[in-house]
């Protein structure tokens, strides 16, 4: 047995490097900009245009994405072709990176691409240094335009247009000179690349090596020492020593928002489970037993119903119907978890949380108790029809004994495959109840987290995802040989 | 088997009535703490730091500045700290010539809750905290460019100069933001270390972030006992950091010997309520069905149906009393002026007669919202009430759009005309953030009026972050926005000159010309208000004329107050000021 756990548990490696891989990736390659965010350029989507005033510049960019560790490489290696550079990750901006890398696919000559890419730069930098007047404002406006515009594009034809563009805006205006033979350069690296292209090289694979100086390794291993001193401050620890690096959002450390949010997501599960089984169960055991009966249809034909509702709308319902005085029933409070004074007893805290608990409990129990008893009648029922049931029945034991002590360990199975499941729900949370009845749990951080690509929060929800469901998966396997002997993991 | 259900079921009925009865005082305890409800909890309650509205709010209660804003008109500054507002001249010679500089003069009274005497040495390490180029505050340091010293005044510690290196009229605002206590957040006194010199010097400042005291300062200032716990947030302001359960309440306490009660009869030392609970509750529905059942005693923004079906409500309105208020902000439609199909004025104009907004307003802000022309709110005295609106017209529409030379020459119904060698048919996108309702039904309205005078319009819905990209890079033709107008006048720069009309700026129609910016250029130098007043006029209207965007309307605020509180509305979001709060007589 212990052998089993044990190999079991070394599974886990392997797929927690998986699962973090994926997750990882999977941050690379959606949109929107976690600089940008962790700078504070962040709106809610609604009418607050003011937000836009906190644009940070350039430098404060680069400084975040530097202190982000955004401008180190993604991965420990990378396969590319071998028209690609190794030093393509210093490009932090994502602009940036998408057309130079759609240049390498078309043209695969990095020297001549870089050196456009400097000629553009080159021209933006010395637009600073013109003295603008009436005579060349217009160009001035256009030109700034097409620059930015040609940082973003690798189209051919679009390119050609606007460096057309820029040709005519600056040729003939003393005050453009510099500019206009700077765009000639840039024509004739344009042209260069063009000519000296070498696409062939896209399809010679070439394998980089980074090393340890990865956004992958810094974010699961960090970069601070391991056993000897302190960490500097603006080194991470890495996720499996426990460090989960800070919000995006709020720069507070993850693992302190957790720390917030776990105890009342687990708190309503596990209160959830509990009311769960012990309503379930019974039900699934007492239509088995007296299965075709009226109480046994009427039971089904109402659990299914339940089943069918689904729980944002009953959430709702609730809280507009038996929350206030205004339909005369204000029986339950309408959110939060109520308010604790340091002067109460603890069987008062108990109460008053418990008391705000009722409904979002409710919601989160009443679709799933038709799941459930189904799961435990069918179940049962197949239990009863085996032999040594009948065995049993027949050695005179009475109705009760042969239920509980012969059948019902042994229809177990079904129920302990779904409790491999309720690990990860135990902190998973539901963001449906916890918004409807403001309960800061682990849902509505998720959520936030997911809505506002608050990457270090994501990664670290879906890695204990990730874990509680292998560890639920293992829990469930050791409980089959507990509720079945003939279930065993020694050879 | 009945008996264990039976079973089963009694316990779970006695464990709810256990709690049930536990608890029945919960709805009391409220007591008469001033409940205020928040979408979110905020971000963090350091006052350099902090980025989220929600923090905003609670952070003007904590702390505060050298200056105040009068409630009322044109939003003056008055002197909240000072003696008198800040002497401000302009430095004709020295090292900040063609600058300005104000003079500062702190009350004898001003303490800090240790009871220590604010004193200048604070206003200093508070500039020098905000130009530590490693506290998380980017967006201060770039509004505290213009930052060339601050000197005290050798003789009296309570005395100084603020110098700045440019002119600027929005400087004096900026200059009197917020003021912190050294005592509390440097106790190492390490920011003395450097001068306001070495920290505003850009090649100083390359090195400065390399060192180990700038560093251990800013490591301490973005951590999170500055965030969050009791004892270090400490402000200037009456009230103080009580608790904060997150994602539950953020619960605010008057000081019991707060310096400025010696001001009371000034209005913005007003500090009424003993305590104040910002509940956080997400969901609007339940929100409001909390108010119903007066767990809170404010509530703003809300939508017109609910506000509608609440003013009939007789039971409600025995508890609260209903207001709609104008709140300063305006909502519009933008032209990417970069697309050939909008270049020609006549275009814009063509769509404006054909924007009805009237039945948008009807249908959306049950016609309560004000129509507006402009920038700046009909309600401030910037405003240029002389602009004419483009009143919806489907026969001048269709009359423009014959003169600018789109005709439906192929009869499908939609408009063409060919640019560039090409046919082109008049097609426009409209591009809204995805969720946004009220985005939505706009463009429906418009594009039901559009067909009547041949143009197409097709409405794409994008999710957020992929809406502010391709904005962003002008990836779009029309769509919709709003912006929040600040009490004090703005500076246009932002939206309007043309530097920022590059990708990522915020000009994103990118309109502009050399006129245009320079007109706006000299209002940001411009100290004179009344001068400046007709400037503004000047930019009014041309972008009136202009047309880069198409105005629509200067929303309401509706509002629900508990009868429990008096309180004197005003046009700043979120339309209250929570320290005005003051129970019914």
């Amino acid at each position: 047995m212990f052998k089993y756990i044990a190999k079991r548990i070394a599974y886990f490696i392997p797929t927690l490097l998986i699962i973090s891989l994926i997750t990882f990736g999977l941050s690379k390659i959606t949109p929107g900009d976690p600089v940008k965010l962790a700078l504070g350029n962040r709106d809610s989507g609604g009418d607050a245009g003011q937000a836009l005033e906190k644009m940070a510049s350039e430098k404060a960019y680069y400084e975040k994405a530097e202190n982000l560790g955004f401008n180190l490489p993604t991965f420990y290696l990378a396969l590319t072709s071998s028209a690609e550079p190794d030093t393509m990750h210093k490009f932090v901006k994502k602009t940036d990176k998408e057309t130079l890398g759609s240049f390498i696919s078309q043209y695969g000559n990095w020297k001549e691409i870089a050196a456009y890419h400097k000629q553009i730069k080159d021209i933006e930098f010395s637009l600073f240094e013109v003295v603008v007047d009436n005579t060349i404002f217009e160009n001035m406006k256009e030109i700034k335009q097409k620059v930015q515009l040609l940082y973003m594009t690798s189209d051919d034809m679009d390119i050609s247009n606007h460096i057309k563009s820029l040709l005519k805006n600056t040729e003939g205006h003393p005050r453009l000179n510099t500019v206009y033979l700077k765009t000639q350069k840039l024509e004739a690296a344009y042209n260069e690349m063009k000519e000296k292209k070498t696409p062939s090289k896209n399809y010679i694979p070439s394998l980089k090596w980074y090393g340890s100086e990865n956004q992958y390794h810094r974010w699961l291993l960090g970069n601070a020492p391991w056993f000897f001193g302190e960490a500097q401050p603006g080194q991470s620890k890495g996720f499996i020593r426990g460090d989960f690096g800070q919000s995006y959002l709020d720069s507070r450390p993850i693992a302190s928002k957790l720390k917030d949010a776990i105890p009342w997501t687990l708190l309503m599960n596990v209160l959830s489970l509990v009311i769960f089984y012990a309503i379930s169960i019974p039900i699934g055991v007492f239509s088995a037993t007296n299965k075709g009966s009226k109480a046994d249809r009427i039971s089904t034909f109402v659990l299914f119903l339940m089943y069918s509702l689904p729980n944002f709308w009953i959430a709702t319902l609730l809280v507009t119907f038996i929350t206030t005085d205004e339909y005369g029933l204000n029986l339950f409070p309408t959110y939060g978890l109520g308010e604790v004074d340091d002067d109460m007893s603890f069987l008062e805290i108990m109460g008053t949380r418990a008391y705000h608990l009722v409904l979002p409990v409710f919601c989160l129990v009443y679709g799933g108790i038709a799941y459930v008893s189904r799961q435990m009648r069918t179940g049962m029922l197949n239990t009863l029809g085996q032999d040594y049931i009948r065995t049993a029945r027949a050695k005179g034991n009475d109705e009760k004994t042969v239920v509980w002590k012969h059948a019902f360990r042994n229809s177990l199975i079904p129920i302990i495959t779904m409790f491999a499941g309720i690990f990860p729900a135990l902190i998973g949370g539901s963001f449906v109840i916890e918004y409807i009845f403001s309960i800061p749990g682990m849902g509505k951080l998720a959520l936030e987290a997911l809505t506002a690509r608050d990457f270090p929060m994501i990664f670290t929800v879906m890695m204990l995802g990730a874990v509680l469901t292998l560890v639920g998966n293992l829990v469930a396997d050791i409980m089959y040989s507990v509720v079945d002997p003939r279930i065993s993991f020694d050879k | 088997m009945t008996h264990q259900i039976k079973n089963s079921f009694f316990y779970l009925s006695l464990a709810l009535c256990i709690c049930f009865f536990a608890s029945c005082k919960d709805k009391k305890s409220l007591d008469r703490a001033l409940v205020v409800r928040q979408m979110a909890d905020p971000d963090m309650l350091n006052p350099l730091n902090f980025k989220s509205n929600d923090a905003a709010v609670i952070n003007s209660l904590i702390f505060a500045g050298i200056n105040s804003m009068e409630m009322k008109c044109e939003y003056d500054l008055v002197p909240f700290l000072t003696k008198q507002l800040g002497i401000v001249s302009e430095v004709t010679e020295g090292e900040f010539a063609g600058g300005m500089k104000m003079e500062y003069e702190i009350k004898d009274e001003a303490k800090w809750d240790n009871g220590e005497p604010v004193t200048s040495q604070d206003y200093v390490f508070t500039i020098k905290a905000i130009l530590n180029p490693k506290t998380n505050c980017q967006h201060l340091k770039s509004l505290f460019d213009w930052v060339g010293d601050v000197v005290v005044d050798p003789s009296n510690p309570k005395k100084y100069i603020v110098y700045s290196k440019r002119k600027y009229f929005k400087i004096e605002e900026f200059a009197g933001y917020v003021i912190i206590p050294e005592y509390n957040y440097d106790p190492k006194k390490i920011m003395r270390g450097f001068s306001i010199r070495d920290l505003t010097d850009h090649t100083k400042r390359e090195e400065l972030k390399l060192n180990s005291e700038i560093n251990a300062f800013a490591t301490e200032f973005n951590s999170e006992k500055f965030q969050r716990d009791p004892k270090y947030v400490v402000g200037l302001g009456p009230y103080k950091l009580e608790s904060w359960t997150t994602g539950q309440e953020v619960v605010l306490k008057r000081k019991d010997n707060w310096w400025g009660d010696q001001f009371k009869d000034e209005r913005q030392f007003w500090a009424h309520p003993k305590k104040i609970k910002f509940k956080v509750i997400n969901d609007q529905n339940t929100a409001l069905t909390s108010l119903k059942d007066d767990g809170l005693d404010i509530f703003y923004g809300m939508p017109a149906k609910e506000f509608m079906d609440l003013e009939q409500n007789r039971e409600f309105k025995s508890k609260f009393r209903t207001d709609k208020k104008d709140i300063l902000a305006y909502t519009f439609l933008y032209f990417n002026l970069r697309n050939k199909k909008f270049q020609d004025i006549k275009v814009r104009q063509a769509i404006a007669h054909a924007v009805n907004r009237k039945k948008i307003n009807d249908a959306i802000n049950n016609g309560e919202s004000i129509l507006t022309e402009s920038f700046i709110h009909p309600s401030q005295k910037t405003f240029d009430k002389t602009l004419k609106p483009y009143e919806f017209d489907l026969k001048i529409a269709n009359q423009l759009l014959d003169e600018a030379g789109w005709i439906d020459t192929d009869g499908d119904g939609i408009r063409d005309k060919e640019i560039d060698g090409q046919r082109v048919p008049l097609i426009v996108n409209f591009k809204y953030n995805a969720g946004n309702e009220q985005r939505k039904n706009t463009a429906l309205i418009i594009q039901e009026d559009f067909v009547k005078i041949g143009i197409s319009m097709q409405i794409e819905a994008k999710e957020w972050s992929v809406f502010i990209q391709e904005l962003g890079k002008h990836q779009f033709e029309m769509t919709y926005a709003g912006f929040a107008v600040p009490p004090r006048i703005g500076d246009p720069r932002q939206t309007w000159h043309t530097e920022n009309a590059v990708a990522g700026g915020d000009n994103n129609s990118g309109w502009g010309g050399p006129e245009s910016d320079k007109l706006i250029e000299d209002i940001g130098k411009e100290l004179d208000p009344d001068v400046r007043k007709q400037m503004f006029i000047s930019l009014q209207k041309m972008i009136h004329d202009d047309l880069p965007v198409v105005f629509l309307f200067a929303p309401k605020n509706r509002l629900a107050l508990s009868r429990r509180y008096d309180v004197e509305f005003n046009l700043v979001s979120p339309g209250f000021l929570l320290n005005e709060f003051k129970l019914a007589q």
